[in-house]
């Protein structure tokens, strides 16, 4: 009789575990990359978090970590900038009608953002491509002009290795580069481009103590956002990246 | 429509103030209110304003990659034929035992008010009260007319306004769940008030006495409706006609074609001096 306790003990606990398993197992797969569509990894790992909620899409980070070659992955450099509407209309000229100097900025913000580009190559892109740019004048002071940009690159440096034999976890996590970089927050502007020169410099590095724990790491966005300061005519500068990286799950 | 060319479009001021002249007890008041009209006659205005929103669209399109799928393709896509053109609405008079007093009201844009006359019908006055350019087909020259554009509203404080009326879609969705719809209810019979007082006091009637009141409208009867077939009114169409309109900064009267032709015309040089391009080298630039 003691026996039979014992035995259908052993088989309660055993089939409580079993299902505890399942349960977390189908709570997991939802957000599970395996052979899902559009995985760049097509299959060949079980990636943890790598999706948007329960079955959501792909990650951008995700895309832009494992597809670190394409310039179409979502790695993206996001800007806001102020300029001097004279220097930014230096090469046309201001319109002959002022009400349509709001074309003019908007015609001339690419330029800038190819500029922009240029300094990403210098730093921590091996290729850059605009993807946006908007642009509109200050309505309080007009000579100067705000532009919002979205420029994509492929980083210089590749992420690094990730095991596949083991399911993996997907991470991201965000580091300021104002502060990694030691720089002042605020700029003169004509400090602004050599700050984002050292803040891309910075992101360009952000990710080698990552790299070293867990083998691979990309900076997969950065963000660099110029409030501009009328009254004392300076940029307050704020600006961060997303660091994502897959680590192995513990078994 | 787009054969049906008026002959001739002559500008003329709004009313500067909010004083119109009264119906007098002797006048028959046609009181007209419509949202827009269904047809669009081949007139077309825009403002500056429109020339550089559609310029800076134009300019920050041409930067778009070609692959990208939000891309303007065909340049004249920044144009709207539907926003710049003239929704028509047919008023026709068949009142004869008085002279008609016309107060014709739209809600939503610009409207052109084609105006037919029964034999025997005469129009001693109109007032047209808009919120954007208002224009007129086949009336009279010799009629006193006076418009009032959302300029001149704003000076009277109100937009034209409807009684909620219970067939409503909004008043339906207010009346199965009132506590949802309270503010928006409340807000709009404060407009209508407003509207409804100063109407009586513009004009000696209320502004639903007596009212033909419809959202869209193609035509719209003032006066009885003929007995037999045989008496209906002829129709006036706008092809030959005297236009007399609010002024506008920019007007073509033509086909759609002619129209995009021109509008873009303001616009393509436009956006290649802002992208530093040489017009004449190229003449569809944002394609």
């Amino acid at each position: 009789m003691r026996i039979l306790q014992i035995a259908c003990g052993v088989i309660f606990f055993a089939v409580t575990l079993y299902y505890g398993y399942i349960m977390f197992s189908v709570a997991n797969v939802a957000n599970t990359v395996f052979g899902f569509k559009n995985d760049p990894l097509k299959g060949q790992a079980t990636v943890h978090n790598a999706r948007h909620g329960s079955g959501g899409s792909l990650k951008d980070g995700y895309v832009a970590l494992t597809d670190f070659k394409n310039l179409d992955a979502g790695r993206v450099v996001n800007i806001v900038m102020p300029v001097s509407v004279k220097e930014l209309l230096k090469e046309t000229g201001a319109p002959a009608d002022m009400d349509m100097i709001e074309v003019f900025i908007s015609g001339q913000a690419p330029r800038i953002a190819e500029a922009e580009c240029k300094l990403l190559v210098k730093t921590i892109a091996s290729n850059c491509r605009v993807k946006l740019t908007k642009a509109k004048q200050f309505k309080d002071d007009p000579k100067f002009a705000e532009i919002r940009m979205q420029l994509e690159f492929v980083e210089k440096q590749v992420p690094g290795a990730f095991k596949t034999e083991k399911p993996l976890n997907y991470q991201e996590v965000d580091a300021d580069l104002v502060e990694s970089a030691g720089i002042y927050a605020e700029a003169w502007l004509n400090e602004f481009k050599s700050r984002r020169a050292k803040l891309y410099a910075t992101a360009a590095r952000a990710c080698d103590p990552l790299r070293r724990q867990h083998g691979n790491c990309s900076v997969t966005e950065i963000n660099v956002l110029g409030r501009w300061e009328k009254r004392e005519e300076f940029v307050v500068i704020r600006s961060n990246a997303t660091l994502s990286y897959l680590w192995p799950e513990r078994t | 429509m787009d054969t049906d060319l008026p002959a001739k479009v002559v500008m003329q001021q709004p009313t500067a103030f909010c004083r119109f002249r009264k119906p007098n007890l002797g006048e028959y008041i046609g009181n007209l209110h419509v949202g827009t009209g269904n047809m669009h006659a081949p007139i077309y205005t825009w403002s500056k304003t429109k020339i550089r929103e559609r310029a800076q669209k134009l300019a920050e399109n041409a930067q778009k990659p070609a692959d990208d799928p939000r891309k303007i393709r065909v340049d004249t896509m920044v144009l709207s034929a539907k926003d710049d053109s003239f929704p028509v609405v047919d008023v026709v008079v068949t009142e004869t035992e008085k002279p008609v007093y016309l107060i014709l009201q739209n809600e939503f844009g610009k409207i052109l008010w084609n105006i037919h006359l029964a034999p025997g019908a005469r129009i001693s006055h109109v007032v047209a009260l808009g919120v954007g350019d208002i224009a007129f087909a086949n009336l009279d020259p010799d009629v006193p007319v006076e418009m009032a554009g959302a300029r001149t509203l704003r000076s009277c404080g109100v937009q034209p306004w409807r009684k909620m009326q219970d067939h409503w879609l909004f008043a339906r969705n207010a009346k199965e769940n009132p506590s949802l719809h309270e503010e928006p209810v409340a807000k709009n019979k404060a407009a209508y008030r407003k509207y409804d007082s100063w109407f009586k006091s513009a004009f000696g009637i209320r502004s639903e006495q007596n009212l033909a009141g419809v959202e869209r409208s193609t035509h719209v009867l003032v006066g009885p409706l003929p007995e037999n077939l045989d008496d209906r009114i002829p129709f006036r169409p706008l092809g030959g006609s005297l236009v007399i309109m609010t002024p506008v900064e920019n007007i073509a009267v033509a086909g759609k074609s002619g129209y995009e032709d021109k509008a873009m015309a303001q616009i393509r040089p436009l956006v290649d001096k802002a992208l530093g391009r040489d017009s004449t080298a190229n003449s569809n630039s944002g394609s």
